[in-house]
């Protein structure tokens, strides 16, 4: 063996003896670092994730989409969707664009409401499917596992379904050329891809051919710019293409649209974008946008929960070796007269917090794996420890790696240059406890870490009552409508069902537990439509968009949405269906007519005529957004949604009742049910997660504090009881001892949080800015977590505080 | 008459804190040549101490100049030093400072380990020193296991392993029984006899009359020196 791998041998065996003699220490590093690294870990396959959306596209960085922004009367909206023509100009107009496709927007996509599907007189169901174009595969090149990517969708009634779904239909046989009957529709499977390996913000399971539409709606979808009924995407033959390609669009504006917009003598315009694909994810501005997509700055605030976690980890490794350096300080000496040089004791010590961190990091990859349910679950994804290593690049195996190396270093080399500094003069004279020239600066850095600490604590205390005040306040807020004891059923698309509903409707309504049955299109909680409004006069109409509620006569009353001007629909104006508007306040009040009862009105789905009623705004959407305003028609023959009041308690044994009398109308589709507040407060998950995620990440914060903390106290107890001796003998007090010894540390946590309570209200309004409807930053959530810390932090000081309090004066004396 | 090993030249070492300057050491001059056998006796705060850290190369003189081995080393640099320490010193002190996490095995091997010494010939040699200061017994044991005398024997052990030309013990008995202190005293008197330097400093007249020598320190300066014995 050689010197060197003799000194590294000597090191471990050393570092491993002192971990068992001293386990307390070594249980506060090795739990703070384990936890720390083990929230780095599970956060960096998290943000592997988030930032590896429609990335795995073959020269992703080429394709783009195309969107629409209209603009009627100065009121702007930024949608993803454009219109069909939209996507043909694309297909034809511009050489440098290699291939462009559409796919068509479904309300599936939003609701999540499976799709009954049949194969063989077996039923199954499809999560969702829309409808592209024959030219989607040569832009998003999925891995087709069966079936030839660039014919797949060019066949009407043509579909390609996901590996998963094929499985599911189909076991191991081959899936080419079966048959799924979706309503009345027959579609024969000609392509089955493999969508797990590639993130992306589309959302399908299925994919049918746009050719399956009849000729006559094509002429439909092209007769209308302003119908945004799908999204675009074009791949540029370089990158050096979408450079230029806004001028393009203009062109394409000026040229095509315009003037079809003065023809159809409508007072708006459109605007087109396009955008880089890979940046959809983190879009955020944009109507219609897929549901995946999320808030890149909450993806970064957990970056920076995983870095604050190691950081307040490693500060504990620093804070307990500095203090703890008197005690080494003799080992380091007697090193020194055994021969050591400085630089070998620095690569000792670096090598000590090498191996803690290493040691840690095993057993963090452990948790991670344990716990790694336990987090998909709370984010909604599902996420495994091979994304690190198996990922297209090695980057974040090499940052994760890195950052272990990173800490290790960081903890150590602070106590490793101060201990390696000490005078074996000094450190080995009898009665000597240490050599520290430098006790002052390490002992006043300590309390600057310790700071640091709690500055972190106290801000994600702060931020976690906020966070669930916003949320509560949000499920608890007055939505204007009535949403308990509500059930929803999913209406299947089927005109047999269609043509009972008044059926259905009476004999729900004969069941003792039934109060009301409401059948529309439209519910709160549920996407709505968007739809232009021609206002005022017929010759130059006003155009104004605004969302588009189709709801029946019994939608305001099931819901309790009161009526603050003219009338509700109604069975005695049998004409009410083509010929009569109710507004929500907000849309009366956007509009602007002193009396909007008189206000002539009319809209592409066949309503012409009058406002004849004003309802009081309800809150229709979730409070992230203000109330905007909002047009109620009576639906004609489609329904979407079936709402029952009922009027006991939810049970199971009611829905069983109701769900009887549904299926002795319809056994072939799936039946789906939920409840409409549950519905509504699914709208709130996004921030349900966050709120779990910080809460769980701020106790992992203030616990690894803490422990720092209860090491360092222990530590300067140890060092202090002489002087408590002391002073005990002199006649000191319980109390005024309690005070002495909790002082200085209660101290640095009000700094603390005075320096937090700043940083927290910056950036919580921040956040809260998002919220149309939020609650105000009041002192008392401040006062609150800086008081939460401050009694954490004292009960940790306590403990020790109250065991120094104990000893006998006799016994501190006699300490030396 | 033998070599000259150490040579002090008006050896000044000055202690200052912000209020108050300290002169431990006042221009003390003196040679020792090899194989002698010195104890440096004083009353407590002289600068015996000092004196040693200073002779040890574990600290450095204020003023004045000390020869090592025939080289000035009073302005060498911190590696130079250890390097002359662990080639040439070892040290025996009076509370043993071993340390309590390491065998006493491994106690004895690390001025070995430093010196880069392969392990099949560090464990010759650590087995020999062990079996010379009867502990063999004791290998696995860790020091706070061991009574007084046998930490000290532990202690001179490491001070021997590498075979120094030079051995500086301060008070070597100031924690045993007179018993062990004599044990002690005897290992310390063979390794003089078999040619090892050795330099003591103690309170205890019983162990200077071990010595050839006796410097007198008082107040940082030397008042007298006793020759007991011929040199070899």
């Amino acid at each position: 063996m050689k010197a060197g791998s003799a000194l590294t041998y000597d090191y471990i065996r050393l570092a491993f003896r002192r971990m068992t003699k001293q386990p307390v220490y070594a249980l506060i590093n090795l739990v703070g670092l384990s936890a720390g690294l083990m929230v780095f870990i599970l956060i960096m396959l998290f943000m592997v994730r988030e930032y590896s959306y429609d990335l795995c596209w073959t020269n992703y960085e080429r394709i783009h989409r195309i969107h629409a922004t209209l603009d009627f009367n100065g009121r702007v909206d930024h949608f993803a969707l454009s219109s069909y023509n939209m996507a043909q100009s694309m297909k034809t107009e511009f050489p440098e664009v290699e291939a462009a496709t559409m796919i068509f927007r479904t309300s599936f996509n939003d609701d999540n409401i499976g799709i009954t599907a049949w194969h063989n007189d077996q039923m199954f169901e499809l999560p969702s499917f829309t409808y592209a174009d024959e030219d989607f595969f040569r832009v998003f090149d999925y891995p087709f596992a069966e079936g030839d990517p660039l014919t797949a969708l060019r066949e009407p009634k043509s579909m390609v379904i996901n590996t998963e779904l094929s499985k599911r239909f189909f076991g191991n046989e081959t899936a080419l050329g079966k048959m799924l009957q979706i309503n009345k529709t027959t579609y024969v499977i000609t392509g089955v891809i493999d969508k797990s390996l590639c993130p992306s913000h589309l959302q399908f399971d299925a994919l049918a051919s746009l050719s399956t539409f009849p000729a006559s709606s094509f002429e439909q979808f092209s007769r209308d710019w302003f119908w945004l009924l799908g999204y675009t995407y074009v791949k540029f033959i370089d990158e050096e293409a979408a450079k230029g390609f806004n001028e393009k669009l203009n062109w394409l504006s000026a040229e095509k649209i315009k003037p079809w917009i003065e023809q159809v003598n409508v007072d708006g315009n459109i605007v087109m974008h396009h955008q880089p694909v890979s940046d959809i994810h983190f879009e955020n501005s944009l109507q219609y946008d897929s549901t995946s997509n999320t808030n890149s700055t909450m993806v970064k605030l957990f970056g920076f929960i995983a870095v604050f976690l190691l950081l307040i980890a490693s500060i504990n490794y620093m804070n307990l070796s500095t203090a703890r350096s008197m005690k080494r300080a003799r080992e380091i000496g007697i090193r020194k007269v055994a021969g050591a040089t400085r630089p070998q004791l620095i690569v000792q010590l670096l090598g000590e917090s090498l191996m803690m961190t290493l040691l840690s990091f095993l057993v963090a990859v452990s948790l991670a794996e344990i716990s790694m349910p336990y987090f998909n679950d709370l984010i909604g994804l599902e996420l495994r420890l091979s994304l690190l290593y198996a990922a297209a690049s090695p980057m974040p195996l090499i940052i994760l790696l890195a950052s272990v190396l990173i800490v290790g270093l960081l903890s150590g080399l602070f106590p490793a240059l101060l201990l390696s500094s000490f005078s074996p003069v000094r450190v080995l004279r009898p009665g000597m406890a240490g050599g520290n020239k430098h006790g002052f600066s390490s002992g006043n850095l300590r309390k600057v870490l310790v700071v640091i600490q709690f500055i972190i604590s106290v801000g994600m205390i702060i931020g976690t009552l906020v966070v669930s005040g916003q949320l509560r306040f949000m499920q608890k807020h007055d939505k204007g409508f009535n949403s308990e004891q509500v059930m929803v059923i999913h209406f299947p698309a089927d005109s047999m069902l269609y043509a009972n509903t008044e059926v259905i409707r009476q004999q729900l309504l004969a069941l003792p537990e039934v109060d009301e049955v409401s059948m529309g299109q439209s519910l709160p909680g549920y996407k709505s439509g968007r739809l232009m409004f021609f206002v005022g006069d017929t010759v130059k109409p006003q155009v104004h968009t605004m969302n588009l509620y189709v709801v029946d006569h019994e939608f305001f009353d099931l819901l309790g949405i009161p009526l603050l001007n003219g009338r509700l629909f109604s069975k005695e104006y049998p004409n009410d269906a083509s010929t009569a508007f109710v507004v929500n306040k907000a849309a009366a009040d956007y509009l602007g007519y002193p009396d909007p009862l008189a206000v002539e009105m009319n809209c592409g789905m066949d309503v012409k005529g009058k406002i004849i009623g004003v309802v009081d705004n309800f809150h229709y959407s979730s409070l992230h957004q203000p109330i905007e305003p909002l047009v109620f028609i009576l639906k004609k023959k489609r329904v979407d949604y079936l709402a029952i009041r009922i009027n006991t308690a939810a049970t199971a044994a009611t829905a069983e009742r109701i769900s009887s009398v549904w299926q002795a109308f319809d056994q072939k589709h799936h039946f789906h049910y939920t409840f409409l507040d549950e519905r509504f407060a699914k709208q709130y998950r996004h921030e349900q997660r966050m709120l779990s995620l910080f809460g769980y990440f701020s106790l992992l914060v203030v616990l690894i504090s803490c422990l720092g903390l209860y090491g360092l106290t222990s530590f300067s107890m140890e060092q202090r009881i002489r002087e408590i001796g002391i002073r005990k003998v002199l006649g000191a007090g319980r109390g005024s001892i309690l005070i002495m010894t909790t002082r200085s540390f209660m101290g640095m946590v009000l700094l603390a949080g005075f320096i937090a309570i700043p940083l927290a209200y910056y950036l919580l309004d921040r956040w809260l800015s998002g919220f149309a409807f939020r609650i105000g930053l009041h002192y008392y959530w401040f006062a609150a977590g800086l008081l939460i810390a401050l009694a954490v932090a004292f009960a940790t000081v306590l403990f020790q505080a109250l065991k120094a309090l104990d000893t006998r004066p006799v016994d501190a004396i006699k300490y030396e | 008459m033998s070599e000259i090993m150490i040579k002090s030249e008006k050896l000044t070492k000055i202690f200052r804190t912000d209020e108050v300057e300290t002169t431990a050491l006042n221009e003390v001059s003196f040679e020792i040549r090899q194989g002698e056998f010195v104890a440096i006796m004083g009353p407590s705060g002289c600068g015996k101490s000092t004196l040693l850290n200073i002779l040890g190369l574990l600290d450095n003189p204020s003023a004045g100049a000390y020869f090592f081995l025939g080289k000035d080393v009073t302005r060498s640099s911190e590696r130079q030093r250890a390097n002359l320490r662990k080639q040439n010193i070892g040290f025996v002190f009076q509370n043993f400072n071993l340390i309590d996490e390491l065998t006493v095995f491994e106690n004895i091997e690390l001025p070995l380990i430093y010196l880069g010494m392969p392990a099949r010939d560090r464990k010759k040699r650590v087995d020999e020193v062990m079996a010379q200061m009867q502990i063999s017994h004791r290998a696995k044991h860790f020091p706070l296991q061991l009574s007084g005398g046998q930490q000290q024997r532990v202690a001179v052990a490491r001070a021997v392993i590498a075979k120094p030309a030079l051995i500086l013990a301060d008070e070597p008995t100031g924690n045993l029984d007179s018993a062990h202190g004599e044990e002690v005293m005897n290992l310390l008197n063979e390794l003089n006899v078999n040619g090892t330097t050795i330099i003591m400093v103690t309170h205890s007249q019983r162990d200077a009359e071990y010595s050839q020598r006796v410097i007198r320190l008082f107040d940082g300066q030397i008042i007298n020196e006793n020759i007991k014995k011929s040199l070899n």
